[in-house]
């Protein structure tokens, strides 16, 4: 995996990132955006359709890693959503996982990154749409960006932002979550993803 | 051109912080670190006791040891007599922080030495640093010591006592106090002039 | 591997992001400029509104760059704030940006129990059907007296009045009421005919000579309060403090008087015996402005110094000497009321005192004493007429002391009867949600009211909750009865939302706008929000059918000639007053409500009613052999127990600890530092605190600042920090006048040997990141 300046990911000539890798990216971080916010109707179909298997099963083949189980075999919506809260949202001793870039950067929350980010995301042509209930850094937001931009075919933009807001935390933040649901189906599959995007996330 | 400098009414002040406070986030001051501390000193036995409150940060001296140390230049003394530290030339080499005898500075983990600025960003806007504006006992006062009428120069001239800290230190602070309880020595002489 | 072997998940792209218009950049600019920005360095705006981090209601400036609420400072036009904030006000910025708030609704599990704080999130729709339908059930079954609602804060408009109110149950408690003010404001109701307000109308520019009463400038904080008394010793004005904790206006005073705990109205009797015997009070004064000066006189001959010196452990001659030098400067001479009322269950009777000494200087309604204050005028909005208007009273609100039983064909609130004045006590709503007597409370709404830190007896507390059918609780951090409730509803912080006008009652009577500065953060709310749709849900929409809040405040500001659109530039806007007696005489007004139409120095409405006419002293309880009288207190970098997660106060003032004297602390081989448990007279433990042996309190009590000890996980800051004056006061002594509950009436023992907690350090938590 090709080391980009952490400063313009872009470089020069533009990202050596093959479209492989950037399917596999875009794959990745829509399992990102679906997971780690609030769950609602979206999940549960993903879930109970077998979308959310299909897609893991497929980047676990890619990426020559075991499927994660809990796709396969996913605790009941009621369970998953009472486990959401205590990991990311409310729970006795604090929430463990906090998901929001800034807070990471910062160490406060609407801090100079996220003023950043949105600026940066303007300039991608995205923005942050005024239903979203959520910070604008929220990890899921930052997720669905990437995997919006790369779908769009816009490699280098997609790259870029997922090279300075994803690449620079997501692994720390998915050992996280594993620490504190190690036995759970959020744990599980966090760990995965983090195995996934160190193959095929680009580094800042 | 000014000489700014700044005086706190110790018989007035209650200890509350709101210029710590203030300070903290007028300036984005990190968690565990400060410009501005308020000391606590009691005296005396019961029933016959005495108080005092002490807001503490930068003396803005008029001969401050930490700008001579500064291997680079980024501590310095700007033209209205106010100490500070250029964030891009600053290295954090920490000599500074050793040199200033009141511990008024500290590392910021930007990578720069973080202090008391008189809120010079505020002096642009003809506003008075967020400590001074917010006191809700009204025991600060800041102007200019060349001005007569300014409020520092007018409460100096008023108070019954004028101290500053660690006078034999030969700093000569920019930062007073005045009318401090009678049981609390501070050390009268070495002001700046 | 082709892209298409990747299926489209539904969740991943529900509405986070939306792309802009075709023809925008397509490279990211240099993406990451390193060097730090300050907040102030970009384009500053400023947001004129009014602070809730106490709730004194200052007018604050909001400075928001990039969205976001970096400072807020003091406003200049207003008269509250004056250009000046406390600590609390300076620092509400960073409860606004608080990671652990309560960020959308929550539903509690079902299977579990109440306090096991185990959540799911729910939509805005779901949480408020859910109340809705629990609510329609409990009307159904016990009628709508059933729901008690307990509100604290400016939103307690809509919680505490607005919705109970179209709702129709008189079962409404406020803290700010029984736990604090209530027996000032019915002893000012039944002496002066009228309450003294949420902004005490002493007039300290004027006023000479001042009498504090364990009241608590400099540790309190209320900003224009500590700026007036500020301002009133650098003008030379003199100051008694009469406090057994020397306190920081104590240390300002040029007497301090380190009375016995629970004394304070033998004093009160004695300076009104010398004031008469020696005949310094204003004769003219009381001949034309009272009644009852020849009974009070024949009253108070026993009440010499000499029989108060022992009671009160104080000098008779200083006694003496006080009431000279108080008719000496007599009418510029006063005695504040203070604000927490609330010590020894006779303090309707003590708050009498203070004022009949106040009466005899003649300084009500007269310069350098109190003034009048009056409300700003302004209509409601039209509604039609509410079922019922509960007594709820609070902070700014009318004593409802005078309020006659109005008949309104709903039954009465439950602690009707229980004690003398017509206000509703939160506390004494809680045995019927246990007992069912008279009539069961099935349901609660708490909104903003900490049930575990503010209302004595949590035990009991607690297993009232465990009976209720529903409870619900709107707040903006997950406290730790927040997290007791079956629906949580999270409330946006001031700096996020509108609120009802608020009316300040003054020298001069203002209005002030509450505004947001930035959109609320997560799914969070505004009170009127959510009260209007559970309004709509319960079928009451004909009290709701303004569309938004803007249309609704426009509507309330027509009524004065002005509009929301002005409101929004000024912040504040100042009507006149009527402040001294004769502003009333030259308009050939009554300025006092009594029934007699004077100040009433003997009360023949509580001679009717079984109490003492005028104030007699009880001697309080002793506690056990070996413990000391529980006292508490503020800090000025905290509002009770509501600002412990603010990492900045934290950062100042970041736990407490039990204040003893050094003597006594050896006594018991405690040193500086060491951590006890604090057990009190019923086995009740809190803890573990540490100690602070300081010679500024008197031997036979101990001093907590109130508003720690915290355990509430889900606030990371302030869980587990210190101990809980509130947990240790098993018992209260109800006021039978005003409903007050006594809370000075426990006792606690230093049990040595407790932990150190091992606690992360807050440095740490402030930064709060994974």
């Amino acid at each position: 995996m090709e080391v980009l300046d952490p400063l313009d990911p872009l470089g020069p000539q533009g990202p050596v990132f093959g479209h492989r890798s950037a399917d596999a990216l875009a794959a990745a971080c829509q399992i990102v955006a679906a997971l780690y916010r609030s769950p609602g109707e979206g999940l549960r179909d993903d879930l109970e359709s077998g979308r959310l298997r299909a897609v893991s099963d497929a980047l676990a083949r890619f990426a020559g890693l075991d499927a994660p189980r809990g796709p396969h075999a996913p605790p009941s919506f009621e369970t998953l959503r009472t486990v959401y809260v205590s990991l990311f949202v409310s729970r006795a001793g604090g929430v463990p996982a906090p998901p929001y870039v800034g807070l990471v950067r910062d160490r406060q929350l609407m801090g100079p990154s996220v003023t950043r980010l949105r600026s940066d995301l303007e300039a991608l042509g995205l923005r942050i749409s005024p239903e979203w209930r959520e910070l604008p850094d929220h990890l899921a937001a930052v997720a669905e960006g990437v995997e919006l931009l790369l779908e769009r075919g816009r490699v280098g933009a997609g790259v870029a932002l997922a090279a300075n807001y994803l690449s620079p935390w997501f692994a720390r933040y998915a050992d996280a979550v594993a620490e504190a649901d190690a036995s759970g189906f959020y744990g599980e599959m966090s760990r995965f993803l983090r195995s996934v995007l160190k193959e095929v996330a680009p580094r800042a | 051109m000014a000489r700014y400098a700044m005086a706190i009414d110790l018989s007035a002040c209650v200890g509350c912080a709101a210029c710590a406070v203030a300070c903290k986030l007028e300036n984005e001051v990190p968690p565990g670190v400060s410009r501005l501390w308020i000391r606590l000193e009691e005296s005396g036995t019961f029933p016959d006791l005495s108080l005092q409150y002490r807001p503490e940060q930068c003396m803005q001296c008029a001969d401050p040891p930490c700008v001579p140390v500064c291997p680079t230049g980024a501590s310095h003394i700007n033209e209205d007599g106010i100490v500070l530290v250029d964030a891009e030339t600053c290295i954090a080499c920490g000599a500074c922080i050793a040199a200033c005898p009141y511990g008024a500075r500290y590392f910021d983990e930007r990578g720069f030495v973080g202090k008391c600025t008189f809120c010079e960003h505020r002096l642009a806007e003809g506003r008075v640093p967020a400590c001074v504006e917010t006191c809700p006992t009204l025991c600060r006062s800041f102007g200019d010591l060349d001005d007569p009428d300014s409020d520092v120069s007018r409460a100096i001239r008023a108070a019954q006592r004028v101290d500053v800290l660690k006078p034999e230190q030969g700093t000569h602070p920019k930062l007073v106090y005045l009318n401090a309880p009678a049981r609390f020595g501070l050390g009268r002489e070495g002001m700046a002039r | 591997m082709k892209r298409r072997e990747f299926l489209k998940l539904s969740a991943a792209s529900v509405g986070a992001l939306m792309l802009a218009p075709e023809g925008q950049a397509l490279k990211l600019p240099n993406p990451l400029a390193r060097a730090p920005r300050a907040w102030y360095e970009g384009e500053v705006s400023t947001v004129l509104t009014y602070c809730e981090n106490c709730f004194w209601k200052c007018g604050v400036r909001a400075s928001v760059a990039d969205g976001r609420v970096w400072k807020v400072d003091g406003y200049e036009a207003n008269p509250k704030s004056r250009g000046r904030l406390c600590p609390r006000g300076q620092g509400a910025v960073a409860q606004t940006y608080d990671p652990d708030r309560l960020k959308r609704p929550l539903i509690r599990v079902e299977g579990t129990a109440r306090g096991d704080g185990k959540y799911r999130e729910a939509s805005w729709d779901e949480a408020l059907s859910v109340i809705a339908s629990g609510m329609l059930a409990i009307k159904e079954r016990y009628g709508s007296e059933s729901m008690a609602f307990f509100a604290h804060g400016s939103g307690d408009t809509w919680f505490g009045d607005y919705l109970p109110a179209a709702w129709a149950t008189p079962n409404v408690g406020k803290p700010s009421v029984s736990l604090c003010t209530g027996p000032r404001e019915t002893a000012a109701q039944w002496t002066f005919g009228r309450g003294i307000g949420g902004h005490e109308p002493i007039d300290w520019e004027n006023t000479d000579y001042m009498v504090l009463i364990g009241h608590h400038i400099g540790e309190d904080t209320h900003n224009t309060q500590l700026q007036d008394f500020s301002l009133a010793l650098k003008r030379g004005a003199k100051l008694v403090v009469v406090d057994p904790r020397f306190s920081v206006a104590a240390s300002k005073a040029d007497r301090w008087m380190p009375i016995r705990p629970g004394t304070d109205t033998a004093l009160l009797l004695a300076w009104l015996h010398v004031l008469i015997t020696e005949e310094l009070y204003d004769k003219a004064y009381v001949e034309r402005y009272t009644i009852g000066i020849d009974k009070l006189t024949e009253h108070v001959q026993p009440y010499t110094p000499e029989w108060a010196a022992p009671i009160t452990d104080l000098d008779p001659d200083a006694i003496r000497a006080v009431a000279r030098e108080l008719a000496a400067h007599a009418p510029r001479a006063v005695l504040p009321p203070g604000r927490h009322t609330v010590w020894y269950g006779n303090d309707t009777q003590r708050m009498r005192a203070v004022y009949l000494i106040n009466a005899l200087l003649g300084n009500y309604g007269v310069e350098g004493g109190f003034y009048l204050a009056q409300p700003p005028y302004i209509e409601k909005y039209p509604h039609p007429a509410f079922p019922l208007e509960p007594a709820s009273g609070g902070c700014s609100g009318a004593s409802g002391a005078a309020a006659e039983t109005i008949e309104t064909g709903y039954r009465d609130a439950v602690d009707h009867g229980t004690f003398f004045a017509k206000t509703t006590a939160v506390q004494e709503l809680i045995p019927a949600m246990i007992t069912g007597e008279p009539y069961r409370i099935a349901g609660l709404v708490a909104y903003g009211v900490n049930l575990f830190h503010s209302i004595p007896d949590v035990e009991r507390t607690k297993e009232a909750l465990k009976k209720l059918d529903l409870y619900v609780a709107i707040d903006v951090l997950p406290m730790d009865h927040v997290m007791w409730a079956d629906v949580i509803l999270p409330e946006a912080t001031y700096l996020e939302r509108y609120d009802d006008l608020v009316e300040i009652a003054h020298k001069t009577p203002f209005i002030e706008l509450r505004q947001p500065a930035v959109a609320p953060m997560w799914d969070t709310k505004p009170g009127w929000w959510i009260a209007r749709e559970l309004g709509h849900k319960l079928g009451l929409q004909e009290y709701f059918d303004w569309p938004d809040i803007e249309t609704y405040l426009d509507k309330r500001l027509a009524s004065i000639g002005s509009s929301l659109e002005q409101a929004k530039k000024v912040g504040t806007l100042v009507q006149r007053g009527r402040p001294y007696l004769t502003d009333w005489e030259q308009r050939n007004l009554d300025p006092f409500g009594t029934p007699s139409g004077k100040i009433e120095l003997y009360s023949q409405t509580f001679a009717d009613a079984g109490f003492d006419p005028m104030p007699t002293f009880e001697p309080p309880e002793e506690g056990p052999v070996g413990s000391y009288r529980l006292l508490y207190g503020r800090t000025p970098v905290h509002t009770f127990a509501k600002t412990q997660n603010n990492w900045v106060l934290m950062e100042m003032h970041g736990d407490n600890a039990v204040w003893i004297h050094p003597a006594e602390a050896k006594a018991q081989g405690l040193a500086n530092g060491d951590y006890v448990w604090l057990e009190n007279q019923d086995g009740v433990r809190d803890g573990p605190v540490a100690v602070f042996a300081t010679e500024r309190l008197r031997r036979d009590c101990v001093y907590l600042v109130h508003g720690f000890g915290h355990r509430a996980p889900d606030m990371k800051v302030a869980n587990g920090r210190g101990a809980s004056d509130t947990a240790l006061m098993s018992r209260y002594r109800l006021d039978p006048i005003s409903g007050g509950a006594g809370l000075r009436v426990n006792f606690v023992k230093l049990v040595p040997g407790a932990p150190r907690p091992r606690l992360p350090r807050l440095t740490r938590l402030a930064e709060r990141s994974v």
